[in-house]
């Protein structure tokens, strides 16, 4: 059983071969052929998925850390004494996420045959999740920041194409280019942080660089250090969506619902994360580096759970909820719960998917984002109701499913920290993802259907086995995927298979962390039950609202930042523009006349050596090389022909 | 007869076939003529790369500059029939000129390559270097060997469709 | 064949720049634009002979062979060159009736 195990380090190449494979099929052979090309995707992330199971059994029956190069790419550049390489890295981290990567993509694939039905861009929509797919395999298998750097901007450019796949629509156009420029305002930073790691290290290798303890080894200062690791953590903020880079996810809605499923469960934003965790050993030598994380992520997390409370457009709720989860992992990571954070990240992408697909199949049903024009969708699409229902519960993270067990273990992380600030904002976070979280189900499945004109409630109906399916996989997993975290595994579970530094013996649970965080968690259920469940409400809204305006604009509006944005930038822009147009009138047109006019004057005479004769223009060239010979060979005495033999 | 001898002969037997075919390809008014003076010149310049140990090169100059490439010269000159009879003026009016600047590049090229400080390494008397260099082309320049197929197949793709007639 | 004794480097690189030279010759003074292929091809020969002597005399002072590779490289360059040249060369042909050099001046002021 063990040998056979073995084995599936020989096939990892296919988890990268087979979805950019089934992308060059479906644009290259198939473009014609909907069906079919669909098809194509999802075998290829099947079968991914399949090995990268494999993988992932041979890494828990014996965990190591495996490289190997990519064929004849192994030395990708190489100079002097300068490689870059792409490879394949087989460690549990990777596993894991390669499994949740293959897992959701070929989910949503399966979900969009129906749910993309008759769409225009079938093809491309398809083609492109298998680009996305490959190129956060490729960013998840990388052994080294230089391969990493490459997937993350493929990531990129694919989530610039999906997101923009109605690009006829302007808004989603603007939605796609917004998503695209802001990660790029974090991208940049990361992309001189790595260069700052090369200068410093001579080293991009992941595990020669954890290994040999480089960073501690005192060629970096401790504001180095620091430097280094604020330039790497830029990148994770923006494609991470933390603060103050997270406008671009709520926006990114615009693209088809499963491409926003597959972007917040698996691929674009937990490449954030991935890095955090994957570049830990570079974070935890610098304890600033680790405060200013844990700052971020907390600020993000509790900023986007309130403003979560305040939107009425589905997807952009779950949208918060995906920031605020995010922000929770960066949150877990600065303060050294490396198991726990990369624990959510695990069973965040099952529910966030769930909650997601499970959203689009009530948008595919009803033709409305809003929620208030749902409403009582419960007794009409009951399988969906079921399937967000343990979503839910579980983003919440209410026990036993899985969002309690990962979240708790940040949870006592931040507990063990002592410091009563973070104590106190992780509480806020788990009282508000619950109010979010059931408030966003009470309203849409509770209570009576709300008046639409032309529309008639009888008319909703669920949706399709294609649908329905993923959606079961994914409820089965975001309610039990926690218990590979829980105490019935014992040395047997995630702690002592994914963790940073020695193996941990295990951990006893922080009881009271856990306690507090579940009542607050319930506490927030109760709440957005007390408002929003007919049966028990007691509040309204609305009676709220107008009695705290300015509470209910904040998140409503969610805290102003784009508009505070765009008037920054709007502002600077026209400064800048005044003064520019000046120097244009003044100083760049009187030049570039006196140029125009001069050119003209010398074009005149200058001319005539256009003869168009390619001898007279081949016979120009070798007399320029007889110049430029001799004039070497009598100004520079024994530099630049001497050194034409050789440089010894 | 020393070995050594034999080989000096026979280099500088080739080396004058070598630039006298050389020669009358360009010196040659009637065009048919240079075509069959460049075959020349091409057999001899692959009996150059024998006499440097080169056997893969030497066949590859025997079956591509040899056979394929006057194959393709000569169908261009039947194609552009006018060229082959009218011989009245072959060469430009600035040919003085061209002798003059291929004179001194001549010069210069000599003065640059001989006293340069090559290094020198001892043949290491190997006979036949094809293994070797194959072997070379298909692990150190596997990349350049995939590009330049890749640049075969769109010089392929381009000459048909520089050469097809509008109206097929 | 033990060594060229008399025969080194140098000679080899004399034939190459005599090669050169006359290649530079038939490109700059002939009309026809075949003969300016074929002293094209002559100058590809040259630098080949120059690579293959650099790969005799040096061997395994950069790679071993190096030059051996290169110069099969720029035969296959080469053969394509020629290829590619001869359809454009049969297209101006077509269109303006002559394969005369200088009086295809389309590209003069």
């Amino acid at each position: 059983m063990n040998e056979f195990l073995q084995h599936s380090y020989g096939y990892m190449w296919l988890i990268l071969a087979l979805p950019i494979a089934a992308f060059g099929v479906m644009f290259g052979v198939t473009y014609e052929n909907r069906r079919l090309s669909a098809w194509i995707g999802i075998i290829a992330a099947l079968v991914a998925d399949l090995v990268s199971i494999w993988v992932l059994l041979a890494e828990l029956a014996r965990p190591q850390h495996l490289q190997q190069g990519l064929g004849i790419f192994t030395d990708f550049i190489t100079f002097a004494d300068f490689h870059l390489t792409l490879g394949i890295l087989a460690d549990p981290l990777a596993a894991m996420m390669v499994v949740v990567v293959c897992s959701v993509s070929f989910l949503i694939q399966l979900y969009s045959l129906e749910y993309m039905r008759g769409e225009e861009g079938f093809v491309r929509y398809y083609a492109f999740i298998s680009l996305f797919t490959f190129s956060m395999l490729l960013l998840v298998l990388s052994p080294n920041f230089f391969q990493t750097y490459i997937g993350w901007e493929l990531v990129g450019v694919c989530s610039y194409l999906l997101i923009g796949h109605y690009f006829k629509k302007a808004s989603a156009a603007a939605a796609a280019k917004k998503a695209f420029l802001v990660t790029r305002l974090g991208d940049f930073p990361f992309l001189v942080g790595i260069g700052y790691i090369f200068f410093r290290f001579h080293d991009l290798d992941f595990f020669s660089l954890a290994s040999h303890h480089v960073y501690t080894a005192g060629l970096v200062g401790t504001s180095g250090l620091f430097v280094m690791g604020m330039l790497v953590f830029s990148g994770a903020v923006g494609k991470s969506a933390q603060f103050p880079l997270h406008v671009w996810l709520p926006d990114a809605m615009e693209g088809p619902t499963p491409i926003s499923a597959l972007i917040h469960a698996a691929t674009m934003v937990a490449a954030g994360v991935y890095l955090v965790a994957r570049a830990y050993d570079l974070f935890a030598a610098s304890p600033a580096a680790l405060a200013m994380i844990a700052t971020i992520g907390a600020v993000t997390s509790l900023m986007a759970a309130i403003w979560a409370v305040g939107q009425d457009d589905i997807k952009r709720i779950v949208a918060y909820s995906t920031i605020s989860h995010l922000g929770l992992m960066m949150f877990g990571l600065g303060v050294g719960a490396y198991s726990a954070a990369v624990f959510h990240l695990f069973t965040h992408a099952w529910f966030k998917a769930l909650l997601f697909l499970a959203a689009g199949s009530v948008i595919h049903a009803v033709h409305t984002q809003d929620i208030w024009e749902m409403g009582g969708l419960g007794r009409r699409m009951r399988w969906t109701t079921i399937a967000t229902l343990v979503g839910c519960v579980s983003a919440a993270g209410i026990f036993p499913l899985a969002g309690f067990w990962s979240k708790d273990g940040i949870m006592s992380g931040v507990f063990a920290m002592n410091n009563p600030a973070f104590i106190v904002v992780a509480m806020l976070i788990t009282f508000f993802s619950a109010l979010y979280t059931f408030r966003l189900f009470f309203v849409v499945f509770t209570g009576e259907t709300a008046k639409r004109r032309a529309f008639d409630p009888k008319r909703i109906h669920e949706n399709g086995p294609y649908i329905l399916a993923p959606l079961a996989v994914l409820a089965v997993m975001a309610a039990v995927a926690g218990l590979w975290g829980s105490p019935l595994f014992g040395h047997e579970g995630f702690g002592n298979f994914i963790f940073y530094g020695q193996k941990p013996v295990v951990e006893p649970d922080n009881i009271p962390a856990i306690a507090f965080s579940l009542t607050f968690a319930l506490l927030g259920v109760v709440v957005a039950a007390l408002f929003y469940y007919p049966p028990l409400k007691r509040f309204s809204a609305a009676s709220f609202n107008r009695r705290f305006p300015y509470a209910y604009a904040w998140s409503h509006n969610k805290g102003y930042f784009d508009e505070v944005y765009r008037s920054m930038f709007v502002g600077l822009a026209l400064v800048g523009g005044r003064a520019v147009e000046w120097v244009d009138k003044h100083l760049v047109d009187g030049f570039v006349d006196g140029l125009a006019d001069g050119y003209s004057l010398g074009a005149r005479y200058l001319r005539r050596l256009q003869t168009g004769r390619v001898q007279a223009y081949a016979g120009g060239v070798f007399v320029g090389v007889l110049v430029v010979a001799v004039l070497a060979m009598l100004l520079g005495s024994n530099g630049a022909l001497a050194s034409i033999g050789g440089p010894r | 007869m020393s070995s050594n001898l034999i080989y000096a002969i026979a280099f500088y037997a080739m080396a004058i076939l070598t630039l006298g075919s050389a020669l009358a390809v360009v010196l040659m008014r009637n065009i048919v003529r240079s075509a069959v003076a460049l075959i020349a010149t091409f057999f001899f310049v692959a009996w150059l790369y024998l006499m440097m140990n080169a056997d893969l090169l030497w066949v590859a100059q025997l079956l591509i500059y040899a056979g394929a490439v006057p194959v393709l010269i000569v169908f261009a000159i039947m194609f552009t029939r006018r060229s082959m009879s009218d011989t009245s003026a072959a060469d430009t009016s600035g040919r003085h000129w061209a002798a003059l600047l291929a004179t001194a590049v001549f010069l210069l090229l000599l003065v640059v390559l001989l006293p340069a400080p090559w290094h020198l390494a001892e043949w290491p008397g190997l006979t036949g270097t094809t293994a070797e260099v194959g072997t070379e082309l298909v692990n150190r320049y596997a990349v350049p060997f995939e590009v330049v197929s890749v640049l075969l197949l769109i010089g392929l793709v381009g000459a048909v469709v520089l050469a097809r007639r509008e109206d097929e | 064949m033990e060594g060229g004794a008399y025969i080194g480097l140098g000679h080899f690189l004399v034939v190459s720049a005599g090669l050169f030279a006359i290649g530079i010759y038939g490109l700059l003074a002939k009309r026809n634009a075949i003969s300016l292929l074929m002293s094209v091809e002559l100058l590809f020969n040259a630098a080949n002979v120059a690579l293959a002597a650099f790969a005799r005399f040096g061997y395994g002072t950069v790679q071993p062979l190096a030059g051996q590779a290169f110069a099969l490289f720029v035969i296959t360059i080469a053969a394509a060159e020629v290829a590619v040249a001869i359809a454009i060369l049969l297209l101006i042909y077509r269109v303006r009736g002559t394969v005369w050099v200088d009086e295809i001046d389309l590209m003069k002021w």
